[in-house]
């Protein structure tokens, strides 16, 4: 395919995949949104510090074939309760355990289940989570998508072993748009993992990805999105949850990937006594730029959310986070919570967190803190006072540092593996 | 007073200051603003060739500069139907007899007479856009304290304000600072000699009068070594029909171990936007503290900044904000660390009631290589009705790990339980959500001198009546 994108682009992949017309208009309206829509610019403030100038749309190609296998960053191996792979724009690989496909659980890519449950990716598919309208990239990825998750449990199913995906990308100078869309019915129970990794790219490679999940009625998600990016990726995506009545979400997001990324984590708290944690795990090193903007967006009434974003900074790195707690009218009884800590272990290292509350109702109680700052002196003091030399006493520090919010994270048998892999990347640098 | 003028005031409520005087004016331009404007006012006003030019730079810089989109709803504001320039009288009044019976009956009103017999320094109060009147204790002009209105200042010590003016706030930081820069009229020129510590408050009120009146003041405080001050600023402004504008620059310079505390009430008439700039350039082991008070205005934009320049450099900003139906405050403040070892503080209380929105912006910038700087950032936010909205949007640009910041900041409505404890004493429920919501910011409140403690409290009481919906 040549590179840069074109409404023929569009017509060409839908084409290429058979897909039913409602499908095909669907692209189209959200190409059409992308061509409509400006560019985002510094002058935008939702982008003040994240500068995309430099991005070349039009030398990438909008879909890459598959590549080599690139290794779970978390060292996972088997299929657990399902596993799916996708190398680039296509879908390598997919298993589901007999256990989970027997009480109708479906884990599969998004293009079967466009030919399989038809009604149910068009009812959730770039709707209400994430429509094209939602802005330049969002619309990008409606376009264009390829290859995507599809995770569907049905009203009561529940199980503990997590299914897991891997997004592999090995092709400089394309284009990703992975999408994954996860559908839990009331009452349903599951856990997700979900890693997006990447091994020789060498020039401008784009991520615009997105995360549609809907959360029914009493329905509980454990979550755990991680990306580990290598080389030049610049990722431009959007995660959003929306949460029907007493569904709750544990959510972690980790953050190890060397490239650009600006990423919009949200959480739509729309029905009574939702419950969204929302965690993250972030490491800055070289000269990586993140930008995470988070939502917890409360929609009704009494609803709680809990956010702790914790990111250590080294080298050149710089880190905005941009954080809101909105509360809607009628939102009576919203408990927020939100708390953003930032360490800087080089002088060259920069944090930019402006952690924002817009409160339209006022039975509520929310409360947001953020602290930019270096390693605690005094427990690095200390540590070396027990003769432990400073580099390593201050990695211990930086460990600890991230060691509560994996005290946090729900599926302990993954805490282990998040250890390690910050221990690596700790070594790496 | 006209009938339909009397009708409209009726309708627009019962606002304290509500009062308007006949219009009486020596010199009234036109409305609008373009080169011919600017140029007549410096002519009016006999200035020197370099303050001309100024005003016309900035004006150029004015019509380029976007309007702020970041911030509260500014889309009501024509620029083109303001009147950028009117002198009351004549001649500046040298005493308090020569000013005119109806502008004395005015400030009357605001108990200015009162306060100054009783123990004010100095009274610079604006009336219209020039400073009509001017007092200052003999004993402070011996020690070389000048305080003037900036015209006057502009003419009696030329040197000192080419010097500084224009230099903390250039014309080119923003729109309305340009704006500013190139109509400004009136203000105060406060100039504290090296050693000099002014032991009592000095005091300008400001107004508004006539309608579409863009009061556009411009303030310079220059603090010499060791000096202190306390510099107060209130603004009461009578109710019109039609939108105002309030876009004034306030520009201090506190030099090595001065110590400058500026505090102003705002309470601006419902239906003027106040869009003020508001900086300090604090040099070593200085002190700056923004005492700021929003109560009134339709659209308040205010964020007093303190530019900590030399190592030792400390700036506080505290902020009480108070929206009520119709009204946005969008206040806060910025400190910015451009020296290692400078330490900040910025401490936000704000209130909205039934449909008022308060919004809590603020800046903390420590540029790399300076260490050891501290910033702390607190804001509290209470909701009284179910319409009403806070937010907060605090900023944070570190670029240096050898520091200390720190954010924190709580949106809650008035406790069930105090409440239940006031009401079980027998205290009603209206006076007890008064004196929660004075509770609230007595923090603020106490550093504020006693007069306009009082005043802000009944200011808020006033606000408060009726609440319990």
């Amino acid at each position: 395919m040549t590179s840069g994108f074109t409404i023929d682009a569009v017509r060409q992949l839908s084409a290429s995949k058979n897909e039913p017309d409602w499908l095909l208009e669907r692209r189209l309206h959200a190409w059409q949104i992308f061509e409509d829509l400006p560019m985002p610019t510094r002058q935008d403030e939702e982008w003040r510090r994240t500068d995309i100038s430099k991005l070349r749309l039009n030398e990438l190609t909008p879909f890459a074939p598959a590549g080599a296998d690139v290794q779970s960053p978390l060292r996972l191996n088997g299929s657990n309760g399902g596993l799916l792979t996708q190398s680039n724009s296509v879908t390598v690989e997919q298993s589901l355990s007999d256990e989970l496909a027997q009480q109708g659980v479906i884990f599969t890519d998004l293009d079967t289940a466009v030919r399989e449950h038809p009604d149910l990716v068009r009812q959730y598919l770039s709707t209400e989570a994430i429509p094209a309208e939602a802005g330049k990239f969002q619309a990008l990825n409606a376009a264009l998508w390829s290859g995507g998750v599809f995770l569907y449990v049905p009203k009561g199913v529940e199980f503990e072993m997590p299914v897991r995906a891997l997004y592999g990308l090995t092709a400089p100078g394309s284009s990703l748009f992975t999408h994954t869309l996860v559908v839990l019915e009331a009452q349903a129970r599951a856990s997700y993992i979900e890693e997006y990794a990447s091994e020789g790219i060498d020039r401008q490679t784009l991520n615009a990805g997105a995360v549609e999940v809907f959360l029914r009625q009493d329905a509980h998600l454990t979550y755990i999105t991680l990306q580990e990016w290598m080389g030049k990726v610049i990722d431009i995506s959007t995660q959003r949850a929306l949460m029907d009545r007493n569904s709750t979400l544990d959510w972690l997001v980790v953050g190890m990937g060397e490239g650009l990324t600006k990423t919009n984590i949200e959480s739509g708290l729309r029905g009574p006594g939702a419950n969204a944690q929302m965690l993250g795990i972030l490491w800055g090193y070289g000269h990586q730029q993140t930008d995470y903007h988070t939502v917890q967006d409360h929609m009704a009434p009494h609803t709680t959310s809990d956010l702790l974003y914790k990111s250590a900074l080294t080298d050149e790195a710089k880190s905005v986070f941009s954080g809101r707690i909105r509360v809607d009218k009628g939102a009576q009884g919203t408990d927020a919570y939100q708390a953003n800590r930032n360490i800087l272990l080089s002088k060259k290292a920069s944090a930019f967190p402006s952690p924002n509350l817009e409160i339209e109702a006022n039975e509520v109680r929310c409360t947001h803190g953020a602290t930019v700052g270096k390693v605690d002196q005094d427990q690095l003091f200390y540590l070396m006072s027990r003769g432990i030399p400073l580099d390593a006493a201050t990695r211990i520090v930086v460990e600890g540092f991230y060691e509560d919010v994996l005290q946090r994270e729900p599926v302990a048998s993954i805490r282990d593996n998040l250890r390690e892999l910050i221990a690596r990347k700790l070594d790496a640098s | 007073m006209a009938l339909d003028q009397q009708t409209q005031l009726d309708q627009l409520g019962d606002y304290k200051f509500g009062f308007r005087m006949p219009e009486n004016y020596a010199f009234k331009s036109r409305k609008g603003l373009d080169r011919e404007i600017v140029e007549e006012i410096s002519y009016m006003k006999g200035e020197p060739q370099w303050m001309r030019d100024f005003r016309l730079r900035s004006l150029r810089t004015f019509e380029r500069r976007p309007m702020p989109n970041w911030g509260a709803n500014l889309g009501d504001i024509d620029f083109q139907d303001i009147f950028y320039y009117i002198k009351p009288t004549q001649n500046q009044g040298k005493s308090w007899d020569d000013i005119p019976e109806d502008i004395k009956t005015t400030f009357d009103r605001l108990g200015i007479p009162e306060a100054e017999r009783n123990f004010l320094a100095g009274v610079g109060a604006q009336y219209e856009s020039e400073v009509v009147y001017h007092s200052l204790r003999e004993d402070l002009a011996k020690q070389g304290v000048i305080f003037l209105d900036m015209d006057s200042g502009l003419r009696e010590h030329p040197d000192i304000v080419k010097e500084y003016f224009g230099t903390v706030i250039p014309p080119n930081d923003n729109k309305l600072a340009a704006l500013n820069s190139s109509v400004w009229s009136g203000g105060s020129f406060v100039y504290i000699p090296a050693g000099v510590h002014v032991e009592i408050p000095l005091q300008a009120y400001f107004r508004i009068n006539a309608e579409n009146a863009g009061q556009f003041e411009r303030t310079l405080i220059i603090a010499e070594e060791g000096s202190y001050v306390h510099y107060v600023e209130g603004c009461t402004a009578p109710i019109y029909t039609t939108n105002s504008l309030h876009s004034a620059v306030v520009e201090i310079i506190v030099k090595r171990g001065a110590r400058v505390r500026y505090t102003t009430i705002q309470n601006w008439s419902k239906n003027v936007y106040n869009l003020v700039t508001k900086r300090t350039s604090v040099y070593g082991e200085g002190t700056m503290e923004w005492v700021d008070g929003n109560l009134g205005s339709k659209v308040t934009m205010k964020y007093p900044s303190c530019y900590l320049l030399e190592p030792g450099a400390k700036g506080e900003v505290l902020s009480v904000a108070f929206a009520s139906d119709g009204q946005h405050q969008d206040a806060g403040g910025k400190i910015v660390h451009a020296a290692p070892n400078t330490t900040g503080t910025i401490s936000s209380k704000s209130i909205s009631k039934g449909n008022g929105r308060t919004s809590y912006r603020g800046l903390v910038k420590i540029y790399p290589g300076m260490h050891g700087c501290k910033t702390h950032v607190n804001c509290d936010a209470l909701l009284l009705d179910e319409e009403s909205r806070s937010d907060t949007y605090p900023y944070m640009e570190i670029e240096e790990d050898d520091v200390a910041v720190t954010h924190e900041a709580t949106v809650s409505k008035i406790g069930e339980d105090q409440l239940f404890y006031l009401m079980s004493r027998g205290v009603a429920e209206d006076e007890a959500r008064a004196m929660i919501v004075r509770g609230f910011i007595e923090p603020i409140a106490k550093e504020l001198p006693m007069e306009y403690a009082i005043e802000l409290n009944r200011l808020i009481e006033l606000e408060m009546e009726g609440s319990v919906g």
